[in-house]
């Protein structure tokens, strides 16, 4: 069979600030829809590689960030859906997908656009919630007897504000051995390379197509 | 005991003739191209594959997903560093054995590779949607009266895989249909002799000794080798396999639009255990555990960490086995007499005589100590390690 590997487990963190999505669309630029398909398109491609590999979905906005996968159900239990898949995708890609889009826009349409807005979205927050559920996941696997490597992937939007706390998640990152890979999609940000160690290039091209690093 | 002996030929041992122990791309690259395009053509068996190649081979599908022309040799070479030049040659080579790189002459005169359109169109449906659905809804057949959970759906795939190997091991009462008993024959796991029932040879004793994911596939293998024979499409039956493969475990699935030959195929299955449909003419069936994890390979809670040994051996031959599980004694009452049976143990002596009727239906010396060794009691292998 194929080569035994241990589990691995993503966490994609991706930056829905309406304000500088709002701005880039205004400019004509490629808008939220089309930077959230391209990230399924990664997500689906790598969940597929491998049974053993697990995928969490964050999104972050200027006051709260949340998991679109696995979602909550309003009793606070963690939700993996199960549904029919109506055309030729994975049955569980097909759930993933529904899943994220459909929180993804509950959790637009409660945003209140006021004219005081801070326009920095709390990736700080977004990267903490991520680490936490990377070590919740890690302690579960482990009394299993398993092993899990975790990645983050950071899809970051517009500058970052909040300095210290940043940092602070970048070094627990770091204790914790989780790889922090960021793409930035505006201007370059030289705290979120400090963040990342060294900037990793995406290995599936199918995600460079809109979205400019 | 030789019990460093034991251990040590372990390895050796799977590589007998008399096994055919192959994995899922060996049994694909013996298939004709024409058989391997049709069998690209549904979107599991494209993922299925897929999911089995090497890291670096995936790292290359995924590149010429979305590439309709072919590329340059020359280009893809550049894509690794030189000290990995063993890793990428062994990728291109998998990838060429298995048809999804054709060579092609990119305009320009260079030769060039370009991924399999059959294999990259599925692919792409099921990683990205489009295209149909891989099996009908169960939601116009209404919830399910009868509906099964995930725990008696394991204990029922485990009780009817377990028929078939107390079949094996000649248990009074085990019975199976004659396709199931012609397969063991054909896999050379047990064999007739004029009249008699058949009995275990050698080969089946090996298997025997196999955990069930490997188990189930080697039986599987000889099934697919053989349908043809049947009368069945080998390219629809491996599709359904994989459908199967990755179904979700506790959920329906409806049986609406299958052929002839799938519906034969499923209550074959329905028979080993790897699917459960409540009666002939249900409408919808429930994939087990063991058919989700057959492709896989990955073996879900069979782990050798949970793995509890029953046998201890003394040194005056005598074999206390702690178990109630009919398969197991009989198993033990292979090659020794058994003496005392108690409810949770059971004593037997290894005497010459046992061993000689062990040894005359094909069982040899080294499989016996094996098969103690493997099983042996948990503690006893702890105390060892100290």
């Amino acid at each position: 069979m194929a080569v035994e590997e241990d589990s691995s487990m993503l966490v994609v963190i991706l930056d829905v600030n309406p304000v500088w999505w709002g701005r880039r669309r205004l400019r004509g630029e490629p808008s939220l829809s089309h930077c959230l398909d391209s990230a399924l398109v990664f997500a689906n491609c790598y969940l597929a590689s491998s049974r053993r590999r697990h995928l969490a979905f964050l999104a972050c906005g200027q006051r709260e960030s949340r998991f679109l996968y696995p979602a909550r159900t309003v009793s606070g239990q963690e939700q993996h859906a199960v549904q029919e898949s109506r055309d030729g995708r994975l049955e569980l890609l097909s759930a993933f997908d529904d899943t994220v889009v459909r929180e993804a826009v509950a959790m637009l349409t409660r945003v209140q656009v006021t004219s005081d807005m801070a326009t920095g979205s709390l990736t700080a927050g977004a990267l903490a919630k991520a680490l936490c559920y990377i070590n919740r996941m890690c302690k579960q696997d482990k009394a299993h007897g398993g092993e899990l490597k975790a990645r983050i992937l950071l899809l970051a939007a517009c500058e970052e504000a909040q300095y210290m706390n940043l940092m602070n998640v970048a070094f627990t990152a770091e204790k914790q051995d989780v790889c922090v890979d960021v793409c930035v999609l505006g201007s370059e940000s030289s705290l979120l390379q400090q963040v990342s160690g060294r900037f990793k290039r995406l290995v599936f091209s199918c995600l460079s197509a809109d979205v400019s690093l | 005991m030789s019990s460093s002996n034991a251990v040590g030929n372990r390895g050796s041992t799977l590589q007998k003739p008399g096994l055919d122990y192959r994995d899922l791309h060996g049994f694909l690259q013996s298939l004709q191209a024409e058989q391997l395009n049709r069998l690209f053509g549904h979107p599991a068996t494209s993922l299925a594959v897929f999911r089995e190649l090497p890291p670096l081979a995936q790292n290359y599908i995924m590149r010429l997903l979305f590439l309709e022309q072919p590329i340059a040799q020359a280009a893809v070479s550049t894509w690794v560093q030189n000290d990995s030049r063993r890793e990428h040659t062994d990728a291109v080579r998998v990838l060429c054995d298995l048809r999804l790189w054709q060579d092609n002459i990119i305009p320009g005169g260079l030769p060039g590779y370009i991924l399999n359109p059959v294999f990259r169109e599925k692919l792409g449906t099921a990683l990205l949607g489009g295209g149909q659905a891989w099996s009908d809804d169960t939601r116009d057949l209404g919830p399910d009266r009868h509906a099964r959970d995930v725990a008696s759906l394991d204990t029922y795939a485990m009780e009817r895989w377990e028929v078939v190997l107390h079949f094996m091991v000649g248990s009074p009462g085990s019975e199976v249909s004659t396709d199931v008993a012609e397969l063991l024959e054909g896999a050379g796991l047990m064999s007739r002799e004029g009249d008699l029932p058949p009995s275990i040879t050698s080969a089946g004793f090996q298997f025997l000794l196999l955990d069930t994911s490997s188990q189930l596939w080697l039986f599987m293998l000889q099934y697919l080798r053989s349908a043809e024979t049947r009368g069945m499409d080998l390219v629809e039956i491996l599709s359904f396999l994989f459908q199967l493969s990755f179904s979700t475990l506790g959920k329906d699935y409806s049986v609406e639009g299958m052929s002839d030959t799938l519906l034969a195929f499923l209550q074959h299955l329905r028979e080993l255990g790897l699917v459960f449909q409540r009666k002939r003419k249900s409408r919808r069936y429930y994939p087990t555990r063991l058919v989700i994890n057959l492709a896989s390979g990955v073996a879900h809670g069979n782990s050798t960490a949970g793995h509890h040994g029953f046998i201890v051996v003394e040194t005056n031959h005598r074999v206390y086995a702690y178990t109630d599980s009919e398969l197991q004694l009989a198993l033990v009452a292979l090659f020794c007499e058994m003496l005392y049976r108690f409810p949770n143990m059971a004593v037997a002596q290894i005497t010459r005589e046992s061993v000689q009727q062990a040894v005359s239906s094909g069982i040899s010396a080294q499989q016996v100590c094996l098969l103690s060794l493997h099983h042996v009691f948990l503690f006893i292998l702890l105390s060892l390690s100290l």
